[in-house]
């Protein structure tokens, strides 16, 4: 993976409309969401998911490589974890 | 292949969106699980892994943990439980910022350019902010588990010693992108236990009622995490994510401070302080018991009923109790509601989840302002172990610490019976006012029996 052209500009500008995007999305949500919305964007955060498969690809050790076993190991838990719960959260407010 | 990160960006976003409203929100949740699971599909195209039967046992093992924890944790253990995920995303933030740091220490001995400086930038913030997470949430899940002393923990010097770490967590994150050495040490390991120890120290000394605040603050940190994870890779995905789930987090994490009356900067102190405590009116009397057999002709009698469930009845689990009861007082001819405070429960909302789990009809919930309006012509106000979302003093006294927060009015109701374990005092360590108030009854015992007992007497009629 190259790291040279990286226009940062461009990044930064995503990264705050990214963030906005989060503010304006929550700001005006009912108090009874609050818990399964919590749980939703936890699981949500378990994206980090992502990085770590990308870094078991290229990684060159061992020790790297059971690194990255573990980190995809509790993202896991945290990603499967997290939608199942607020699912059945969620499942319950329907009824 | 850039057209399907997007793609599933697009379905984070509007999951995120429609989860904004109760009839929508399970199907919200579904497309943004679908989202992740497209992000997740399309890396392991780009970056094939060499193992792929490692990876999928790992994967599954996780995943049935996951599931297996997610459909078995008790509803009223929902706050440890998002605590301990929100840890264990941390923690995988912190080693993605081990192995892209241990990588980039392997490769570039001599090639110090803007770009490789802006990639260590990222992967100290990954480990940094990733490490406080993991630490932070496990202390947050001891304390919310009892698994630790749910108080506020500490020591002398705190103060000092939390600064100096921050100064030591600077020193070592410096000297490692300008690659020195610390005392011999690598700094790049140093910096790792650092930033451990900083979770730790951080949320240690700040109180169990205050607990749901830094796990929502804590969120919003595991998003962050996320996004400089993505930042050293140049993710897009990921990058995306983070920061919806960074500014998502923040602005609940205010919306509950602003419903407890509390600023994010007290939260983070730690508990109010001891003299604020003293500076409220002293209190006179007693406050006037009452016995279950007694309390049976108000509610008996009563038109219009309001229900008033609390921190009390998650703890003791007496959601089903509550129903039983108001189920009787129905039958009976009266008008029942639950007059639902934003920050019941254990966790903002946490109440609705528990309402919902023992089949409380949804109409029945009224928020904060619409059960206000109410309180006037309710004749019986059952509190089941609310305290300080009742406490007139956030209207009445201006010295006290609570003024201000909003709570729900039940003092103007004609009578209120409050189901209390003993006399303690809520998570802000204050007198209650309305329980010596004329109208008030106390009816101390645990939530759960009393609701069966008063549910009884109208099966004996």
């Amino acid at each position: 993976m190259e790291t040279v052209n990286i226009d940062y500009g461009w990044l930064a500008f995503c990264m705050v409309l990214a963030g906005w995007l989060g503010f304006e999305l929550i700001g005006k949500i009912p108090s009874q969401l609050h818990t399964p919305l919590m749980s939703g964007t936890n699981a949500i955060s378990g994206i980090t998911l992502v990085g770590a498969l990308a870094a078991l690809s290229y990684t060159t050790d061992v020790i790297a490589e059971v690194l990255c076993y573990v980190a995809i190991f509790f993202a896991v838990i945290n990603v499967v974890g997290g939608y199942c719960v607020t699912d059945r959260m969620l499942k319950m407010f329907k009824k | 292949m850039d057209i399907t990160f997007v793609l599933a960006a697009i379905l984070l976003i509007v999951g995120l969106k429609l989860m904004g409203r109760a009839a929508t929100a399970r199907k919200g949740n579904v497309l943004s699980g679908a989202g992740m699971l497209l992000a997740v599909a399309m890396t392991l195209w780009i970056f094939p892994p060499k193992n792929i039967w490692v990876l999928v046992s790992v994967v599954i093992f996780g995943a049935l943990i996951g599931i297996w924890t997610a459909s078995y944790v008790k509803m009223t253990a929902m706050p440890e439980l998002v605590a301990l995920f929100n840890g264990f995303g941390g923690l995988a933030s912190l080693l993605v910022g081990v192995v892209e740091g241990l990588k980039l220490m392997r490769t570039s001995d001599d090639s110090v350019g803007t770009g490789v400086v802006s990639t260590q930038v990222a992967i100290v913030s990954a480990v940094i902010i990733g490490g406080i997470t993991f630490t932070g949430s496990l202390v947050a899940y001891g304390k919310l588990s009892r698994k630790l002393p749910s108080g506020s923990i500490v020591f002398p010097f705190q103060v000092y010693v939390c600064f100096v770490l921050l100064c030591f967590l600077y020193w070592s994150s410096c000297g490692w992108i300008v690659s020195q050495s610390i005392f011999g040490f690598d700094p790049f390991y140093a910096m790792i236990a650092f930033s451990l120890i900083a979770g730790i120290l951080f949320t240690l000394h700040i109180g169990g009622g205050d607990m749901p605040v830094v796990i929502a603050l804590l969120n919003s940190l595991s998003g962050v995490a996320a996004c400089a994870a993505g930042l050293i890779s140049i993710n897009k995905v990921l990058i995306v994510a983070g920061c919806l789930v960074g500014t998502s987090g923040l602005i609940l994490t205010l919306i509950m401070c602003k419903a407890m009356n509390r600023s994010i900067g007290k939260v983070l102190l730690g508990g109010f302080k001891a003299s604020e405590i003293k500076a409220q009116s002293k209190s006179s009397g007693d406050p006037k018991t009452m016995t279950v057999e007694d309390a049976y002709f108000p509610l008996e009698a009563a038109r219009t009923v309001a229900i008033v469930p609390g921190y009390g009845l998650a703890v003791a689990q007496a959601q089903h109790a509550v129903k039983e009861l108001a189920q009787k007082l129905t039958e009976n001819g009266a008008d029942v509601f639950y007059a639902v405070h934003p920050v019941a429960g254990r966790m903002p909302g946490h109440m609705n989840v528990l309402l919902a789990e023992a089949d409380v009809d949804y109409d029945q919930l009224t928020e904060l302002e619409a059960a206000n309006a109410r309180f006037p012509e309710t004749d019986v106000a059952l509190v089941v172990g609310a305290n300080d979302v009742v406490n007139p003093a956030a209207v009445e006294n201006k010295n006290s610490p609570l003024y201000g927060m909003p709570i729900l009015e039940v003092f103007k109701a004609k009578t209120v019976l409050v189901l209390k374990r003993g006399q303690g005092k809520g998570f802000s360590g204050l007198e209650n006012e309305l329980f010596l108030k004329d109208n008030v009854r106390m009816i101390y015992g645990d939530a759960k029996k009393t609701l069966t007992q008063l549910a009884a007497q109208f099966k004996g009629e």
